[in-house]
Protein backbone atom coordinates (compact mmCIF):
# COMPACT_ATOMS: atom_id res chain seq x y z
CA UNK A 1 0.00 0.00 0.00
CA UNK A 2 1.42 3.29 -1.01
CA UNK A 3 0.98 6.26 1.26
CA UNK A 4 1.90 10.26 0.35
CA UNK A 5 4.00 11.68 2.52
CA UNK A 6 4.25 15.68 2.74
CA UNK A 7 5.64 16.47 -0.50
CA UNK A 8 3.33 14.39 -1.93
CA UNK A 9 6.01 11.44 -2.37
CA UNK A 10 4.97 8.19 -2.12
CA UNK A 11 7.28 6.24 0.98
CA UNK A 12 6.59 2.93 2.71
CA UNK A 13 4.80 2.57 5.71
CA UNK A 14 6.81 2.97 8.34
CA UNK A 15 6.03 1.05 11.31
CA UNK A 16 5.48 -2.39 9.61
CA UNK A 17 6.37 -5.07 12.69
CA UNK A 18 6.63 -4.15 16.39
CA UNK A 19 9.91 -5.92 16.85
CA UNK A 20 12.68 -3.38 16.31
CA UNK A 21 10.87 -0.73 17.46
CA UNK A 22 12.49 -0.93 21.03
CA UNK A 23 15.50 0.59 19.61
CA UNK A 24 14.13 3.94 18.57
CA UNK A 25 12.49 4.51 21.45
CA UNK A 26 15.92 4.02 23.30
CA UNK A 27 16.97 7.10 20.99
CA UNK A 28 14.06 8.93 21.47
CA UNK A 29 15.06 8.56 25.64
CA UNK A 30 18.91 9.62 24.66
CA UNK A 31 18.16 12.71 22.28
CA UNK A 32 15.52 14.10 25.52
CA UNK A 33 18.77 13.73 27.97
CA UNK A 34 20.45 15.76 25.98
CA UNK A 35 17.86 18.29 24.97
CA UNK A 36 17.06 19.03 29.02
CA UNK A 37 20.62 19.16 29.84
CA UNK A 38 21.55 22.07 27.03
CA UNK A 39 18.10 24.13 27.93
CA UNK A 40 19.23 23.29 32.21
CA UNK A 41 22.54 24.64 30.97
CA UNK A 42 21.34 27.74 29.06
CA UNK A 43 18.63 28.70 31.97
CA UNK A 44 21.72 28.07 34.15
CA UNK A 45 23.80 30.59 32.07
CA UNK A 46 21.03 33.50 31.92
CA UNK A 47 20.60 33.28 35.79
CA UNK A 48 24.13 33.91 36.38
CA UNK A 49 23.86 36.25 33.97
CA UNK A 50 21.26 37.98 36.06
CA UNK A 51 22.90 37.45 39.28
CA UNK A 52 26.27 39.32 38.24
CA UNK A 53 25.10 41.95 35.87
CA UNK A 54 23.68 45.54 37.07
CA UNK A 55 22.54 46.91 33.47
CA UNK A 56 19.33 46.85 32.81
CA UNK A 57 19.44 46.03 29.17
CA UNK A 58 21.67 43.27 30.16
CA UNK A 59 19.12 41.62 32.73
CA UNK A 60 16.76 42.24 30.10
CA UNK A 61 18.48 39.67 27.71
CA UNK A 62 19.29 37.47 30.21
CA UNK A 63 15.31 37.54 31.20
CA UNK A 64 14.46 36.41 27.60
CA UNK A 65 16.95 33.66 27.84
CA UNK A 66 15.60 32.57 30.94
CA UNK A 67 12.52 32.63 30.61
CA UNK A 68 12.62 30.78 26.76
CA UNK A 69 15.22 28.29 28.22
CA UNK A 70 13.67 27.44 31.53
CA UNK A 71 9.84 26.62 29.98
CA UNK A 72 11.53 24.58 27.60
CA UNK A 73 13.21 23.34 30.29
CA UNK A 74 10.79 22.38 32.23
CA UNK A 75 8.62 20.88 29.02
CA UNK A 76 11.21 18.54 28.54
CA UNK A 77 11.45 17.56 32.18
CA UNK A 78 7.88 16.21 32.49
CA UNK A 79 8.33 14.54 29.22
CA UNK A 80 11.73 12.90 30.42
CA UNK A 81 10.27 11.91 33.86
CA UNK A 82 7.29 10.38 32.42
CA UNK A 83 9.77 8.35 29.79
CA UNK A 84 12.01 7.16 33.04
CA UNK A 85 9.51 6.12 34.68
CA UNK A 86 7.24 4.53 31.95
CA UNK A 87 8.19 0.48 32.88
CA UNK A 88 5.99 1.60 36.22
CA UNK A 89 3.83 4.00 34.82
CA UNK A 90 0.41 4.04 33.19
CA UNK A 91 1.04 7.33 31.30
CA UNK A 92 3.42 8.97 28.78
CA UNK A 93 4.20 12.36 27.64
CA UNK A 94 5.64 13.95 24.41
CA UNK A 95 6.23 17.13 23.37
CA UNK A 96 5.36 17.38 19.47
CA UNK A 97 8.29 19.63 17.58
CA UNK A 98 5.16 21.84 16.06
CA UNK A 99 3.14 20.28 13.47
CA UNK A 100 4.09 22.88 10.61
CA UNK A 101 7.55 21.15 11.34
CA UNK A 102 7.68 17.57 12.45
CA UNK A 103 4.39 16.05 11.36
CA UNK A 104 5.98 13.06 9.86
CA UNK A 105 8.09 12.86 12.77
CA UNK A 106 5.14 12.67 15.24
CA UNK A 107 3.20 10.31 13.54
CA UNK A 108 6.28 7.87 13.12
CA UNK A 109 6.90 8.71 17.02
CA UNK A 110 2.95 7.86 17.59
CA UNK A 111 3.54 4.51 15.70
CA UNK A 112 7.07 3.71 17.54
CA UNK A 113 4.94 4.30 20.75
CA UNK A 114 2.28 1.90 19.62
CA UNK A 115 4.64 -0.91 19.01
CA UNK A 116 5.85 -0.39 22.79
CA UNK A 117 2.36 -0.94 24.16
CA UNK A 118 1.57 3.22 24.01
CA UNK A 119 -1.92 4.21 22.49
CA UNK A 120 -2.29 8.05 21.74
CA UNK A 121 -5.40 9.34 23.65
CA UNK A 122 -5.17 12.77 23.57
CA UNK A 123 -3.21 15.91 22.37
CA UNK A 124 -3.70 19.09 24.29
CA UNK A 125 -2.98 22.86 22.83
CA UNK A 126 0.79 22.83 24.22
CA UNK A 127 1.72 20.10 22.04
CA UNK A 128 1.90 17.41 24.84
CA UNK A 129 0.49 14.09 23.11
CA UNK A 130 -0.60 11.51 26.06
CA UNK A 131 -0.20 8.02 25.77
CA UNK A 132 -1.82 5.34 27.75
CA UNK A 133 0.12 1.63 28.24
CA UNK A 134 -1.88 -0.88 26.66
CA UNK A 135 -0.42 -3.90 24.55
CA UNK A 136 2.03 -3.27 22.06
CA UNK A 137 -0.24 -3.11 18.73
CA UNK A 138 0.58 -1.71 15.21
CA UNK A 139 -1.01 1.21 14.23
CA UNK A 140 -0.66 3.90 11.36
CA UNK A 141 -1.31 7.51 12.75
CA UNK A 142 -2.89 10.22 10.43
CA UNK A 143 -3.53 13.75 11.44
CA UNK A 144 -6.14 16.33 9.51
CA UNK A 145 -6.74 19.97 9.89
CA UNK A 146 -10.05 20.82 9.17
CA UNK A 147 -12.86 23.58 9.95
CA UNK A 148 -14.95 21.61 12.41
CA UNK A 149 -14.56 21.03 16.34
CA UNK A 150 -15.79 18.47 17.98
CA UNK A 151 -18.52 20.58 19.52
CA UNK A 152 -19.53 21.66 15.94
CA UNK A 153 -22.42 20.75 13.15
CA UNK A 154 -20.84 18.25 10.96
CA UNK A 155 -18.31 16.82 13.44
CA UNK A 156 -19.98 13.38 13.47
CA UNK A 157 -20.27 13.13 9.80
CA UNK A 158 -16.80 14.17 9.53
CA UNK A 159 -16.20 11.39 11.32
CA UNK A 160 -18.24 8.86 9.83
CA UNK A 161 -16.52 9.19 6.72
CA UNK A 162 -13.12 8.49 8.31
CA UNK A 163 -14.55 5.76 9.81
CA UNK A 164 -15.64 4.22 6.40
CA UNK A 165 -12.33 5.11 5.49
CA UNK A 166 -11.02 2.33 8.15
CA UNK A 167 -9.67 5.20 10.01
CA UNK A 168 -10.26 5.59 14.19
CA UNK A 169 -10.83 8.86 15.43
CA UNK A 170 -8.98 9.57 18.66
CA UNK A 171 -8.62 12.72 19.86
CA UNK A 172 -8.94 16.39 18.77
CA UNK A 173 -6.95 19.73 19.35
CA UNK A 174 -9.33 22.37 18.40
CA UNK A 175 -10.36 21.47 14.67
CA UNK A 176 -7.23 19.19 14.17
CA UNK A 177 -7.73 15.48 14.72
CA UNK A 178 -5.58 12.66 14.89
CA UNK A 179 -6.64 9.30 13.40
CA UNK A 180 -5.15 5.61 13.71
CA UNK A 181 -5.76 2.77 11.49
CA UNK A 182 -4.79 -0.63 10.87
CA UNK A 183 -0.89 -0.80 8.96
CA UNK A 184 -1.85 -0.98 4.94
CA UNK A 185 -5.02 1.18 5.37
CA UNK A 186 -5.78 3.67 2.52
CA UNK A 187 -3.97 7.21 3.68
CA UNK A 188 -6.84 9.74 4.29
CA UNK A 189 -5.38 11.50 1.36
CA UNK A 190 -5.07 9.72 -1.97
CA UNK A 191 -4.55 12.65 -4.20
CA UNK A 192 -2.52 15.87 -3.94
CA UNK A 193 -4.94 18.18 -4.90
CA UNK A 194 -6.96 17.99 -1.88
CA UNK A 195 -3.11 17.52 0.10
CA UNK A 196 -2.41 20.91 -0.58
CA UNK A 197 -5.48 22.06 1.14
CA UNK A 198 -4.89 20.39 4.19
CA UNK A 199 -1.85 22.10 4.23
CA UNK A 200 -3.45 25.67 3.23
CA UNK A 201 -5.50 24.90 6.20
CA UNK A 202 -2.13 24.14 8.63
CA UNK A 203 -1.04 27.81 6.61
CA UNK A 204 -3.87 29.21 8.06
CA UNK A 205 -3.17 27.75 11.90
CA UNK A 206 0.74 28.84 12.01
CA UNK A 207 -0.59 32.82 11.07
CA UNK A 208 -3.04 33.06 13.79
CA UNK A 209 0.05 31.61 16.11
CA UNK A 210 2.39 33.49 14.49
CA UNK A 211 -0.06 36.64 14.99
CA UNK A 212 -0.62 36.03 18.84
CA UNK A 213 3.13 35.53 19.04
CA UNK A 214 3.64 39.31 18.00
CA UNK A 215 1.21 41.08 19.61
CA UNK A 216 2.66 40.00 22.86
CA UNK A 217 5.86 40.72 21.46
CA UNK A 218 4.65 44.21 20.76
CA UNK A 219 2.61 44.86 23.92
CA UNK A 220 5.22 43.79 26.39
CA UNK A 221 7.83 46.17 24.14
CA UNK A 222 5.27 49.36 24.64
CA UNK A 223 4.72 48.13 28.21
CA UNK A 224 8.82 48.30 28.49
CA UNK A 225 9.36 51.54 26.79
CA UNK A 226 6.62 53.31 28.80
CA UNK A 227 8.50 51.80 32.63
CA UNK A 228 11.48 51.56 31.25
CA UNK A 229 13.59 53.78 33.63
CA UNK A 230 10.67 53.24 36.71
CA UNK A 231 10.81 49.17 36.20
CA UNK A 232 12.16 47.44 38.92
CA UNK A 233 14.03 44.57 38.10
CA UNK A 234 11.68 41.62 38.60
CA UNK A 235 9.01 43.41 35.92
CA UNK A 236 11.43 43.98 33.58
CA UNK A 237 12.81 40.55 33.58
CA UNK A 238 9.13 39.55 33.46
CA UNK A 239 8.40 41.84 30.50
CA UNK A 240 11.99 41.20 28.84
CA UNK A 241 10.82 37.24 29.59
CA UNK A 242 7.32 37.79 27.54
CA UNK A 243 9.41 39.79 24.85
CA UNK A 244 11.69 37.19 24.35
CA UNK A 245 9.41 34.45 24.35
CA UNK A 246 7.00 36.48 21.86
CA UNK A 247 9.43 37.44 19.14
CA UNK A 248 10.58 33.87 19.55
CA UNK A 249 7.04 32.02 18.93
CA UNK A 250 6.52 35.10 15.63
CA UNK A 251 9.61 34.23 14.49
CA UNK A 252 8.94 30.17 15.13
CA UNK A 253 5.64 30.33 13.38
CA UNK A 254 6.85 32.79 10.69
CA UNK A 255 9.36 30.14 9.60
CA UNK A 256 6.36 27.17 9.56
CA UNK A 257 4.48 29.75 7.15
CA UNK A 258 6.95 29.72 5.12
CA UNK A 259 7.68 25.78 5.17
CA UNK A 260 3.85 25.34 4.21
CA UNK A 261 3.44 27.68 1.64
CA UNK A 262 6.79 25.89 0.08
CA UNK A 263 5.05 23.07 0.66
CA UNK A 264 1.43 23.80 -1.13
CA UNK A 265 2.99 25.70 -3.55
CA UNK A 266 4.91 21.84 -4.38
CA UNK A 267 1.81 19.81 -4.08
CA UNK A 268 -0.31 22.31 -6.62
CA UNK A 269 2.35 21.91 -8.84
CA UNK A 270 2.43 18.10 -8.83
CA UNK A 271 -1.65 17.93 -8.57
CA UNK A 272 -3.46 16.26 -11.05
CA UNK A 273 -5.99 17.65 -13.09
CA UNK B 1 -2.18 35.65 -6.30
CA UNK B 2 -4.35 33.71 -7.98
CA UNK B 3 -6.34 30.93 -7.18
CA UNK B 4 -5.61 27.92 -9.33
CA UNK B 5 -9.29 26.39 -8.52
CA UNK B 6 -10.39 23.41 -10.84
CA UNK B 7 -13.66 23.39 -10.36
CA UNK B 8 -14.22 27.01 -10.23
CA UNK B 9 -13.23 26.91 -14.52
CA UNK B 10 -15.50 23.63 -14.28
CA UNK B 11 -12.96 21.25 -14.85
CA UNK B 12 -12.87 18.57 -12.41
CA UNK B 13 -10.09 16.54 -11.12
CA UNK B 14 -10.20 12.61 -11.60
CA UNK B 15 -11.20 11.66 -8.18
CA UNK B 16 -14.20 14.82 -8.18
CA UNK B 17 -15.14 13.25 -11.53
CA UNK B 18 -15.69 9.99 -9.92
CA UNK B 19 -17.11 11.44 -6.80
CA UNK B 20 -19.44 13.08 -9.48
CA UNK B 21 -20.68 9.87 -11.03
CA UNK B 22 -20.89 7.44 -8.16
CA UNK B 23 -23.71 10.82 -6.95
CA UNK B 24 -25.36 10.92 -9.74
CA UNK B 25 -27.73 8.46 -6.90
CA UNK B 26 -27.95 10.25 -3.64
CA UNK B 27 -24.89 8.67 -1.27
CA UNK B 28 -23.35 9.36 2.17
CA UNK B 29 -19.99 8.82 2.57
CA UNK B 30 -19.09 5.56 3.04
CA UNK B 31 -21.42 4.41 -0.04
CA UNK B 32 -19.54 6.89 -2.09
CA UNK B 33 -16.43 5.02 -1.29
CA UNK B 34 -17.91 1.55 -2.13
CA UNK B 35 -19.27 2.92 -4.88
CA UNK B 36 -16.23 4.11 -6.81
CA UNK B 37 -14.20 0.91 -5.62
CA UNK B 38 -16.90 -1.24 -7.31
CA UNK B 39 -16.89 1.07 -10.58
CA UNK B 40 -13.01 0.87 -10.75
CA UNK B 41 -12.71 -2.73 -9.50
CA UNK B 42 -10.98 -1.39 -6.59
CA UNK B 43 -8.10 0.51 -9.19
CA UNK B 44 -8.97 3.49 -7.63
CA UNK B 45 -9.25 4.12 -3.77
CA UNK B 46 -10.48 7.53 -2.42
CA UNK B 47 -9.03 8.50 1.19
CA UNK B 48 -11.58 10.02 3.61
CA UNK B 49 -9.72 13.12 4.15
CA UNK B 50 -9.38 13.58 0.44
CA UNK B 51 -13.34 12.96 0.15
CA UNK B 52 -14.43 14.86 2.50
CA UNK B 53 -12.57 17.50 1.19
CA UNK B 54 -13.99 17.09 -2.76
CA UNK B 55 -17.34 16.98 -1.40
CA UNK B 56 -16.90 20.11 -0.06
CA UNK B 57 -15.39 21.81 -3.06
CA UNK B 58 -18.07 20.20 -4.89
CA UNK B 59 -20.55 21.42 -2.83
CA UNK B 60 -19.23 25.26 -3.31
CA UNK B 61 -19.29 25.06 -6.42
CA UNK B 62 -23.09 24.17 -6.85
CA UNK B 63 -22.21 20.62 -8.36
CA UNK B 64 -23.67 18.39 -5.68
CA UNK B 65 -26.20 19.36 -2.73
CA UNK B 66 -26.81 18.18 0.78
CA UNK B 67 -29.93 16.37 0.56
CA UNK B 68 -30.86 14.27 3.66
CA UNK B 69 -28.97 13.75 7.22
CA UNK B 70 -29.35 9.86 7.80
CA UNK B 71 -28.45 9.72 11.83
CA UNK B 72 -24.98 11.90 11.44
CA UNK B 73 -24.33 10.57 7.80
CA UNK B 74 -25.00 13.55 5.29
CA UNK B 75 -26.61 12.27 2.00
CA UNK B 76 -25.35 13.99 -1.07
CA UNK B 77 -26.87 14.84 -4.62
CA UNK B 78 -26.62 15.75 -8.37
CA UNK B 79 -27.45 19.23 -8.88
CA UNK B 80 -28.49 20.38 -12.54
CA UNK B 81 -25.64 22.21 -13.15
CA UNK B 82 -23.49 18.72 -11.71
CA UNK B 83 -25.05 16.90 -14.68
CA UNK B 84 -24.14 19.62 -17.34
CA UNK B 85 -20.17 19.71 -15.67
CA UNK B 86 -20.53 15.74 -15.89
CA UNK B 87 -21.67 15.73 -19.64
CA UNK B 88 -18.90 17.91 -20.52
CA UNK B 89 -16.33 16.19 -18.87
CA UNK B 90 -17.54 13.06 -20.09
CA UNK B 91 -17.08 14.18 -23.95
CA UNK B 92 -13.90 15.80 -23.17
CA UNK B 93 -12.42 12.30 -21.63
CA UNK B 94 -13.96 10.39 -24.41
CA UNK B 95 -12.18 12.67 -26.90
CA UNK B 96 -8.79 12.46 -25.01
CA UNK B 97 -9.26 8.85 -25.54
CA UNK B 98 -10.21 8.98 -28.73
CA UNK B 99 -6.54 11.00 -29.65
CA UNK B 100 -4.96 8.49 -27.88
CA UNK B 101 -6.38 5.41 -29.56
CA UNK B 102 -5.77 6.56 -33.04
CA UNK B 103 -1.56 7.30 -32.87
CA UNK B 104 -1.94 3.79 -30.64
CA UNK B 105 -3.73 1.61 -33.39
CA UNK B 106 -1.63 3.45 -36.08
CA UNK B 107 1.24 2.13 -33.80
CA UNK B 108 0.32 -1.13 -33.48
CA UNK B 109 -0.33 -1.64 -36.99
CA UNK B 110 2.68 -0.79 -38.10
CA UNK B 111 4.72 -2.92 -36.03
CA UNK B 112 2.65 -6.08 -37.43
Amino acid sequence: MKKLNKNGRNVPVVCSDVAGIALAYKRRRRVLTYKLLTYIAVSAGALAMLMMLGNLWMNLLAGALLGGAGVLALVYAVEWFTFVTAGSGRHVYMFGNGLAFSEEKDMQFCEELAAEGYALVAVNGFGYYKFKRTQPEAWSFSVDYSDVAPAGDGFADYIAIFQSGGWEYICSCDTIHWFRAPVGTTPIYTDNTSLAQKYEKLRRHSVWSAVTGLAVAVVSFVLLWIFFSSASLPVAILLGVLLGAGIGIALVMGWGIVLNHRRVLRLKKRATI
Amino acid sequence: MPKQDYYQQGQLTDVAYLVLVALTTPRHGYRIMSKIDEMTGGDVRIGPASLYTTLKKLTDAGFIRLIAEEDTKKVYCITDEGWATLQIEIDKRERFAAYGKLVMDTYLEERV
